[in-house]
């Protein structure tokens, strides 16, 4: 066998040009696999990090009631319960010691009618703390933020976005201008703009601790968002993060739940697949056309060496001998343009990734694939004319010019 | 001992067939040294390769040392080709990717024989035929004769005990021819069965008998 190996070798380098450009079909075939593979893969990942993480790293965990509710927890008349477990300033910092963790914060939210003087408008409402706005940055467009003392306390403050100033002020300063929510009256102190695509459109911020305020109204269930290092390590924090929220909050069968998890795994898993069944398509079909460029290759080898083969029946070599010396020859020869292709299709890989500013994701196992496929190649494409060898008869062959 | 009894072989052509040989009744006893000749077109390169077990006749039987071989297999021609048979052709059918040693080694491939042993077995043979210090060259760095004699050494290597020459000096000068053909004779005193293939009346006149073939029959036998 490795005797084969070495002649296949041999025979591939006397015919250099030959070879390299039979293999070309192949060397295409599996470097578009592991290039597209990766850019696929760097893309999904890439994806998937935008939609749960955004730009800010950061996840939200909220008190699943549907969960909840499964797991036995029912509320009025069976219906959803409409309470939640008050989550306690430590519960929360213990978050922070979870591996990668960056910041937590904890807020309440709901869709509120707000009014100023005539006008109302329906508007989501959070209840939040000093870490919201670090995870989620806002740029104060006029005014001021909260205070930290604010912030602490019940004060009816509030900072609004600019898409709800847009509305209620027009023409005015929203500075020191009451708006109420839930009956409760709050000074708006500052207009802001979020920095992220992780939240957008009307907005009023309020204490957290003034919650109390619209308690009844706003939505009771608390949400704490998360926020990591990086991109690469966000999802295994945030998982650890809400099975300690689960798990902390007697009784256990409240459930905490990351938001839109589910959803943007299972879309992006949707996407990545449907990318690489057409990925499989065109690759099968260039593999194809590189398989019938080493059969074709081969046929010529076979015709070429007729009188070796002949010789090597005259003098003993079975037919088994020549089917294998002629199977070897391709399916090293596709081995080879295997490998080329596969360090070329990495070269791309990184560059395309580099460039397009994808995380790197080299699949290990394209690359077993492409071996593999480029063995089996080798075996298809190689047997036809390898049994074609086996099969001259010594005399015809030793004739043959 | 190479028996050929009542050996026909006819080749198809068009609609009707050629008999190439017709009845050959030929016994070739071990340690003989026996020349065929014929006109091209005779059927003497047929009943050659019936003897070398590289053909199967169409009627009648052909015995090596007692095995019927007219009925075996590919492979199993192969296996008695590999074992009995030494091979010398006339424009040498030497592999030039290989080296001298690989080469003269080529049988005892195929034969299953290790490595080393291989290596062993053929440097012996290329040493009986004078080309010790050629064991590395490359098969175009030999001369004419040079090659014939690794074609004879790769036939030594395989121990076969039948040495067929097809045209063995053929492709080579006067001087060359004489050394091929003593290298012969040489062989034929070790005990091998030589059987030599020509249409040379100079070359068949090394051989201690002499057939003659015609229209594929047997026209003349005589011994020197």
């Amino acid at each position: 066998m490795t005797e084969n190996i070495r002649l296949a070798i041999q025979a591939i380098y006397q015919h250099r040009l030959r070879s390299l450009l039979t293999m070309l079909g192949i060397i295409v075939g599996i470097a578009s696999i592991i290039s597209i593979v990766s850019i696929i893969n760097g893309n999904t990942e890439n994806m998937k990090k935008q939609l749960i993480g955004g730009d800010t790293n950061s996840m939200r965990i909220e008190y699943d009631a549907r969960s909840a509710f499964l797991a036995g927890e029912s509320g009025r008349n069976d219906r959803l319960p409409d309470y939640a477990p008050q989550l306690s300033e430590g519960e929360l910092q213990k978050l922070l010691t979870i591996d990668h963790a960056k910041n937590v914060s904890l807020f309440y939210e709901a869709n509120l009618t707000v009014f100023q003087r005539d006008q109302q408008t329906d508007t989501t409402v959070l209840g939040m703390d000093r870490g919201f706005f670090e995870i989620l940055p806002h740029t104060i467009l006029a005014g001021r933020a909260m205070t930290e003392t604010e912030l602490q306390t019940q004060k009816q403050v509030a900072v609004i976005t600019k898409e709800l100033a847009e509305i209620f002020f027009s023409y005015r300063d929203p500075i020191n201008q009451l708006i109420e929510i839930n009956g409760t009256p709050f000074r708006i102190v500052g207009v802001a703009v979020s920095d992220t695509e992780q939240l957008s459109g009307k907005c009023v911020f309020i204490p957290r601790g003034s919650q109390s305020f619209v308690e009844g109204k706003l939505n009771q269930r608390p949400t704490v968002l998360f926020q990591a290092t990086n991109a690469d390590v966000l999802e295994s924090a945030v998982v650890q993060a809400s099975h300690e929220l689960t798990k902390s909050i007697p009784p256990s069968d409240f459930v905490f739940s990351i938001r839109n998890y589910d959803e943007v795994q299972k879309m992006t898993d949707d996407i990545n697949r449907s990318n690489m069944i057409l990925l499989g398509g065109i690759a099968s079909i260039s593999l194809l056309v590189g398989g019938i460029g080493v059969m074709n290759t081969m046929l010529v080898s076979v015709t070429e060496r007729t009188r070796e083969i002949g010789l090597k029946k005259a003098l003993g070599a079975k037919r088994k001998v020549i089917l294998q010396q002629f199977l070897t020859e391709a399916i090293v020869l596709s081995v080879i343009g295997g490998l080329i292709g596969i360090i070329v299709g990495l070269l791309i890989s990184l560059i395309a990734l580099r460039l397009l500013e994808y995380p790197m994701t080299i699949s290990l196992l394209s690359i077993l694939i492409s071996v593999s496929f480029s063995m089996l190649i080798g075996t298809i494409f190689g047997y036809l004319p390898a049994y074609k060898a086996s099969k001259l008869k010594p005399i015809e062959a030793l004739r043959y010019e | 001992m190479i028996q050929l009894i009542d050996v026909c072989k006819t080749f198809p052509q068009g609609t009707s067939e050629i008999h190439v040989l017709k009845k050959i009744n030929l016994t070739i006893n071990a340690g003989e040294f026996v020349s065929i000749m014929g006109r091209s077109g005779s059927g003497k390169s047929t009943l050659m390769n019936i003897i070398g077990c590289l053909d199967t006749p169409t009627t009648g039987s052909y015995l090596l040392d007692g095995k019927n071989t007219s009925q075996m297999s590919e492979d199993e021609l192969s296996e008695i080709r590999n074992q009995k048979i030494g091979f010398v052709f006339q424009n040498f059918e030497l592999l030039p990717k290989l080296s001298v040693l690989q080469n003269a080694a080529l049988p005892l491939l195929y034969a299953g024989v290790n490595q080393e042993e291989r290596t062993t077995r053929a440097i012996h043979a290329l040493e009986s035929v004078g080309l010790r210090d050629r064991i590395d060259f490359r098969i175009n760095q030999l001369s004419g004769g040079q090659k014939q004699r690794v074609a004879i050494a790769r036939a030594l290597a395989g121990e076969a005990n039948v040495i067929l020459a097809d045209e063995p000096t053929g492709s080579l000068d006067t001087a060359n021819s004489h050394e091929i053909m003593a290298l012969f004779t040489k062989l034929n005193h070790l005990g091998k069965t030589v059987v030599l293939i020509t249409h040379e009346q100079e070359v068949a006149d090394y051989a201690k008998r002499q057939i003659v073939i015609k229209d594929g029959e047997v026209v003349e036998e005589g011994t020197r």
